[in-house]
């Protein structure tokens, strides 16, 4: 049942820069000669995925996370390296392949400006030479989940950004793809669009068991609907495990921030870097340890023993605030 | 092929219900269009109205004008396939392209399909008609089987001459970011020069509507095929049957050029 | 405005339009070959036309030639975005400019300047050089002609800045500018003179362009340039121009208000 659908072997990807300097000498100068760099989009990246999982695909902006699904769906060739995607090599076999899969670019609509969201959708029922019953069934129950009804009749140029976005992620399912791949699915949505977006995504993970690969650099998003993630980092992968194993691994460092009555001297304890975090009128320390050195219960009767303490609370760090130091090269894989 | 022209006729029904959101504008631009295009044979008409000039190289108005419908009744077919492919360079910037290639369908097939622009198509054909039935009816063209058989044979090979610079043009749009100015310079100021008889221009422009951008094979040779003007005795005589046989040779080699521009898109990227 | 706005804001503008100019390398060779393409195209048109014949009503073919590369060749170095407005009212951007402490007008001035100013340097600088050397063209009757064409030539710009701008602030109440600029082009090409010479239309239709707009743009800087027109004329071609230039800016700017309220009102 566990069985690997989309096997990625070392791909990589340039692309040619024209180089752009300052100023009016070098403008004209790229007119007459132009420049180009090579970029390495995509350096030796190497993953499987499982069918049916759910995995979220992280990275900065121009981190090379775009170039990798549009090689996944397709679009572009890997210079090097090779992907698989069932039987299918998804740049070989297109026709039958893209048949099989949905993309939604959140940053470019599918749909028909002009037009009700409808027209759109059967228009692309012919393009897929979707069954009738099998069409009607989708539709309704996209309808229902994504909540649809009130403008499925309305032109998508009236639409709200989240209506836009769910409408667009209906598109790309109606012909019930085995794979789903959503680059940047909740770009820019309100907080209720995008929890409506990540329920309708995770709901249908587990009736239809899709297999689904989530670009965002939304961490809520991987959160609330991965159960895996890889983390890709200027072209090159720097994570390809589970959320849970992340926080394991990289959530070793661990904080307590503590309120004092009164300005005490702070006395430096081995292991422990100590942060000023007063705010006006108040005295707030932060305590930052790792787990594998020092005991909790240890830290905390020493602060209790060295200082007279208001209050104090443990920070967990959240997945964000670990990837964010991932990217921040503060913390080594 | 009825599956396509099924789909051939959804896309061009959802094209349609977009530009009928806008009806004020659609009627304007289709003027607009009109116009336009009417310019060259209006100036010339002016010309001809203000000095009594016997005529461009021995061609007389009327004569002038059938050279001209042939260009417009092409281009208002021409326009209905290859729209999509005239702001190409703007649909594979956009991520537009990339979009057709996640579909299963014909990527060319798509493009075509999904722009057919029937409103320009309407302006075009109705301004060739009205100029070929003006013409016929003061020049005297013999309307036997072998003219009229010449005719709808030349008529469709002029179509494709277009049609495949209009695909090679597109194909360069993978190659350079800004290839629509190639396009400019010769397909439309080749095209605006195409009303005029081919023998009053420099050997080397002759040359060019010739041989680089032949749109000698659209109008001049097939309105010679039925005129014989005297100025035709410049060319070989072999000429004046070619334009089917261009237009299909010629839509080939564009076809193959599309096909490695597309592989090389895929490879490299944008 | 209630501030004094810095000149300096507008020079930063047009120097900024001046650069990106500089951005498209290979568009810009193919727009002076097009350029040069379309005149020694209707030079040879008309050159047919002549066939035989030194002159027609007085005009001959190297006239016929200068008016080509004056309003063609330097002609088109006029920068005007008829669709500006309308991108930036389909944006969304427009907001923001009302917003800034600039004139949001003279700043659309300022852009197509610095536009212009590219062009006549980098793009009809160019193309005059290969079409003088390729055609040939007359010499001024004189340098005071010459001066007195340049000045005409400016003025020219002004009208046509102000036809563009009362185009542009169609976008207010029209969706698409397109065909209204399209429409506006072909006027252009047949009452401007600029590929049709003025000396070639039927009377009747040469009273017609001399009662538009079009007919200021350059065919007073030809006239002035070729020594057809004694001073009153220049004067008079000078005033003509003024004339043009006061009516369509109050046509534009009572467009550009009224548009202005309604987009407010609308919440655009």
């Amino acid at each position: 049942m566990e069985d690997v659908l989309i096997k990625v072997n070392h791909i990589s990807k340039s692309f040619r820069i024209a180089k752009q300097k300052q100023g009016i000498i070098n403008a004209v100068k790229q007119m007459i000669k132009p420049n180009y760099i090579l970029k390495k989009a995509v350096d030796d990246i190497n993953f499987t995925i499982k069918e049916g999982e759910m995995v979220g695909f992280l990275g900065p902006n121009g981190s090379g996370k775009s170039t990798t699904v549009k090689m996944l769906s397709g679009i572009l060739h890997p210079d090097q390296g090779s992907i698989e995607v069932g039987d299918f090599i998804p740049y070989r076999d297109r026709k039958k392949y893209v048949s099989q899969i949905g993309v939604v670019f959140g940053q470019k609509s599918q749909l028909a400006w002009d037009l009700p969201v409808l027209e759109s959708f059967d228009l692309l029922k012919h393009i897929y030479r979707i069954e009738e019953k099998k069409y009607q069934d989708n539709l309704e129950r996209f309808v229902t989940l994504l909540d649809m009804k009130d403008f499925l009749l309305q032109p998508v140029r009236q639409l709200s950004l989240g209506q836009r976005m769910r409408a667009d992620i209906a598109a790309s399912l109606l012909h019930s793809p085995k794979i789903v791949f959503f680059d940047e699915p909740t770009i820019g949505v309100d907080v209720v669009g995008k929890e409506k977006i990540r329920e309708f995504i995770v709901e249908l993970n587990k009736t239809d068991r899709i297999t689904m690969l989530f670009t965002t650099h939304d961490m809520q998003d991987i959160e609330k609907t991965c159960d895996k993630a890889i983390i890709i980092d200027h072209g090159t992968m720097i994570y390809d495990g589970t959320l849970a194993s992340i926080k394991e691994r990289f959530g070793n460092t661990k904080q307590i921030e503590v309120t004092m009555d009164q300005h005490q001297e702070i006395v430096t304890i081995e292991n422990v870097s100590i942060e000023n975090v007063s705010q006006q009128g108040d005295f707030k320390y932060r305590f930052s340890y790792e787990k594998n050195k020092i005991s909790l219960d240890w830290l905390m009767k020493e602060i209790l023993s060295t200082y007279s303490v208001k209050d104090f609370s443990i920070i967990e760090p959240g997945i964000e605030s670990i990837i964010r130091k991932i990217y921040e090269g503060q913390v080594m894989i | 092929m009825k599956d396509a022209i099924a789909m051939f006729y959804q896309y061009s029904r959802v094209t349609m219900k977009s530009w009928f959101q806008y009806r004020v504008d659609a009627l304007l631009r289709s003027l607009a269009v009109f116009l336009r295009e009417a310019t060259g044979i209006i100036s010339i008409i002016l010309v001809f109205t203000k000095f009594d000039v016997s005529g461009i190289n021995n061609w007389n108005i009327n004569e002038l004008v059938f050279l001209y419908s042939f260009l417009f009744s092409t281009y208002g077919v021409l326009i209905i396939f290859f729209t999509g492919l005239l702001d190409f360079g703007k649909t594979v910037q956009d991520g537009t392209f990339d979009r057709f290639l996640l579909r299963p369908r014909g990527v060319l097939f798509q493009i075509i399909a999904s722009d057919a622009d029937w409103f320009a198509a309407i302006g075009h054909g109705t301004l060739g008609i009205v100029l070929f039935s003006y013409a016929t009816s003061k020049i005297e063209v013999i309307w036997n089987l072998g003219n009229i058989l010449y005719l709808a044979s030349a008529f469709v090979g002029a179509i494709l001459i277009q049609g495949a610079m209009f695909l090679f043009f597109a194909s360069l749009s993978f190659y350079f970011v800004k290839a629509s100015n190639v396009h400019g310079v010769l397909f439309w100021n080749l095209r605006n020069i195409a009303g005029y008889p081919l023998s009053i221009f420099p050997k080397i422009l002759q040359y060019m509507l010739m041989y680089v951008a032949p749109f000698a094979f659209v109008n001049y040779f097939p309105a010679q095929f039925l005129l014989r003007n005297d100025d035709i005795v410049n060319y070989p005589d072999i000429y004046l049957y070619l334009t089917p046989i261009l237009g299909i040779v010629m839509y080939f080699c564009a076809y193959c050029f599309w096909r490695v521009a597309m592989k090389r898109y895929k490879s490299t990227g944008n | 405005m209630t501030n004094k706005p810095l000149g300096n804001v507008y020079v930063a503008f047009a120097k900024k339009r001046f650069l990106s100019s500089m951005a498209y390398r290979f568009n810009h060779w193919m727009t002076i070959l097009s350029s040069v393409f379309s005149v020694f195209i209707f030079f040879n048109l008309y050159r047919a036309l002549y066939y035989g014949n030194t002159e027609l009503d007085g005009i001959t073919l190297s006239m016929v030639a200068t008016n080509l590369i004056i309003s063609f060749i330097i002609g088109d170095a006029f920068a005007m975005d008829d669709d500006f407005l309308r991108n930036k009212i389909n944006n969304g951007t427009i907001a923001n400019e009302f917003l800034r402490p600039v004139n949001f007008k003279l700043r659309i001035l300022a852009e197509d300047l610095g536009q212009t100013i590219f062009n006549l340097i980098f793009r009809s600088g160019p193309a005059f050089l290969i079409t003088v050397l390729w055609i040939g063209m007359e010499p001024p009757k004189s340098s005071g002609h010459l001066l007195l064409s340049m000045i005409a030539l400016i003025f020219g710009f002004l009208v046509c800045w102000n036809l563009s701008f009362i185009v542009q602030s169609l976008a207010f109440w029209i969706i698409n500018v397109w065909s209204i600029s399209t429409i506006k082009g072909v006027l252009f090409s047949l009452l401007s003179g600029c590929i049709l010479p003025l000396w070639f239309l039927p009377d009747a239709v040469r009273t017609i362009a001399s009662f538009t707009p079009f007919e200021s743009i350059y065919f007073g800087t030809v006239e002035i340039y070729l020594g057809l027109v004694n001073e009153r004329e220049i004067v008079a071609i000078y005033c003509k121009q003024w004339i043009w230039i006061v009516l369509l800016y109050l046509i534009g700017d009572f467009l550009w208000k009224h548009g202005q309220k309604k987009l407010i009102v609308q919440g655009g």
